[in-house]
């Protein structure tokens, strides 16, 4: 294996000892530790509430759109204050790449608009 | 103090440009025309799209240089990969046109064409990176768009259970492949990838690679060898392939691969070069693996769409190979090698898409996918079945087709650069390859079918029959005068020249 060189005992050593660690942990616990299984213990959750209805309820997803749209368009925002701050310097040309930008979130906002992405049903 | 501002070489970037605009277009055209001009309309602005954009990159032809900071590069693997992918994403608009509007996924053809147009922007991005960076976010946005395109057919659950195979896994190949370019940048200081080959043939002079570049390297082929479908990490493959609505099957069959296949040689052969050594054999053995297995598998496969699948896998195998013929034996940069693997994609781009195109065709019949659905294909529609016959006779690689002369260049370069067992494993793997691709033409040209399990008939589009019928003639016609092709596939070695012309500077 002389193409990996030889740095690569110690990634070797690692893994080999990573394993070790794992099931040796692992493994003295389920052998020496004590087991001794009731109703309670084993229940899915222990020391909880017992269930009362399904647990996995469905419930509305509708809110992700609004989530999902602002995620985009804050972090789209963020880039403009660089931008700003820097006006002076920028001049002419940062505020044509600018106009760009804005105008190519106008299009998605107006997208989104149209498909009824905003429109809380 | 003032800030200069440079402008980017806008007329470099054309052809994406023309893609991008596209993509606008046909999404504001969905949201606010109405639902029955749909059809002709976006079908229309999507391929003129595509043609101006093949028309603005022939126009490239030669031409070198970079912009926007390095972040883009233009060169011969720019215009062959871009001219690959437009190609490709014709031909997908043509099969899928009728079926998206009539068959299998009635979710709407405007957000249909709006995610390919899209997924072809970030291929061509792709293609043109010259920066990790760019090639990171033009993989994802083609991977993105694929995956939803993936469960395009919302009601059924096989489409689902195959996208989301598909996001979890691809995903996690994204978190790796960063991971590799993580190293690689911490190794060598910079992610473009002129800037790496540079500060690498620098490190590298009379000394040994040290663990974090060549850890780097291995992680970014797995990364990469996630999203080609190579073997050991082609698990999504079978089912997402399967499960995709089909025409969207052959397009991923098709451009994401190319994709990653353009980004593999990108960071491989432009960034990594003086990692030749390694990375050759890792892909030599990666390809070996790749070839037996896809074609040993697709032998016991009784679903067309999925033997298709496996077959695809295959193909990955021929294309790595051709990659890993990289380096020659006296340590000179093998031209012929990516020379081989460029041809190989477009001849696989006509004769994968042309037989899921079939596929598609059998599907607007009403039939299904299975071998059974094929049997007494001749009898009912022989042209069909005689297109069939020359596409699995293609990916077969029987001359005079296309894909004999894509695996007799790939053999070439495998034997100059000495790797003959890897060349004889192609060999090997298309006689292995030859039982299930006859099988299909076994079926359809002596076999009766059962029991009359037609359901109602949907017409297709001539679209459909046009992009057939372009496919054919390609099979046939691109490998008898594939010499300017060849030419154009040779123009990647200025990558080099663009590479020391940037570090010049």
């Amino acid at each position: 294996m002389e193409f990996l060189g030889s740095n690569w005992i110690v990634v070797v050593f690692m893994v080999v000892a990573t394993f070790i660690m794992g099931f040796a942990m692992a493994g003295i616990s389920s052998v020496v530790g004590p087991s001794r299984p009731n109703k309670a213990k084993s229940a899915p959750y222990e020391s909880g509430i017992p269930d009362i209805k399904p647990v996995r309820p469905q419930f509305t997803a509708r809110f992700y759109v609004i989530g999902m749209l602002f995620v985009i368009f804050d972090l789209e925002a963020a880039f403009m204050y660089p931008w700003a701050v820097n006006f002076d310097v920028l001049g002419m040309g940062g505020f044509v790449h600018m106009m760009i930008f804005v105008s190519l979130l106008l299009l998605s906002y107006v997208y989104a608009w149209k498909k009824g992405a905003l429109e809380w049903v | 103090m003032t800030v200069h501002l440079e402008n980017p070489d806008w007329g470099m970037v054309l052809p994406q440009l023309i893609v991008l605009v596209a993509a606008i277009v046909v999404s504001l055209l969905d949201a606010f025309l109405p639902k029955e001009r749909h059809f002709t309309v976006i079908t229309g602005v999507t391929l003129a799209g595509f043609g101006a954009a093949i028309v603005a990159q022939l126009s490239q032809r030669g031409e070198t240089g970079t912009t926007f900071h390095g972040l883009f590069q233009l060169d011969g693997l720019t215009v062959f990969l871009n001219l690959v992918i437009l190609v490709a994403a014709v031909l997908t608009v043509l099969i899928s046109a009728s079926y998206v509007e009539y068959l299998d996924s009635k979710m709407g053809t405007g957000e249909f064409y709006t995610l390919l147009t899209f997924a072809v922007f970030g291929a061509m991005l792709t293609a043109s990176a010259g920066d990790m960076v760019m090639l990171y976010v033009g993989i994802e946005l083609t991977s993105i768009a694929t995956y939803i395109l993936t469960a395009f057919a919302k009601r059924r659950t096989t489409a689902l259970e195959g996208a989301f195979k598909y996001f979890l896994l691809g995903l996690f190949a994204s978190a790796i492949l960063l991971y590799g370019m993580s190293w690689i940048y911490g190794s060598t200081g910079s992610t473009g990838l002129n800037e790496i080959s540079a500060s690498l043939t620098a490190a590298l002079t009379g000394s040994e690679p040290n663990a974090g570049m060549i850890l780097g390297m291995l992680l970014v082929i797995v990364g990469f060898s996630f999203k080609l479908a190579a073997v050991p990490f082609h698990f999504w493959t079978p089912d997402a392939y399967d499960g995709a609505p089909t025409p969207v099957t052959g397009y991923m069959s098709v451009i994401p691969k190319a994709a990653a296949a353009v980004a593999m040689i990108r960071i491989l052969v432009q960034g990594l070069e003086s990692l030749a050594d390694d990375w050759t054999m890792v892909l030599a053995v990666l390809a070996f693996v790749t070839m037996l297995f896809g074609n040993i598998v697709a032998i016991s496969q009784t679903d067309v769409k999925r033997m298709l699948a496996y077959s695809s896998i295959a193909h990955t195998g021929y294309m790595i190979a051709g990659i890993a013929a990289f380096r020659l034996i006296d340590g000179m940069a093998g031209e012929r090698s990516i020379s081989s693997v460029l041809y190989y994609l477009i001849a696989y781009t006509f004769m994968n898409i042309g037989a899921f195109a079939i596929v598609v065709w059998v599907q607007h019949r009403g039939d299904g996918t299975t071998l059974g659905d094929f049997a007494g294909l001749a009898s009912r529609s022989p042209l069909a079945a005689l297109a069939m016959t020359v596409f699995l006779v293609s990916l077969m690689g029987i001359p005079p087709t296309i894909g004999f002369y894509a695996k007799y260049y790939v053999i070439v370069a495998l034997l100059e650069s000495n790797l003959l067992w890897l060349a004889m494993t192609i060999v090997m793997a298309s006689a292995i390859s030859a039982y299930f691709y006859l099988r299909v033409v076994a079926v359809m040209y002596f076999q009766e079918k059962s029991e009359d399990t037609t359901g109602r008939p949907i017409v297709a589009s001539p679209l459909l029959n046009l992009g057939i019928g372009v496919m054919v003639v390609g099979v046939l016609a691109l490998g008898l005068f594939s010499s300017p092709i060849i030419n154009l596939a040779n123009d990647w070695t200025n990558l080099f020249s663009v590479a020391a012309l940037a570090m010049g500077r």
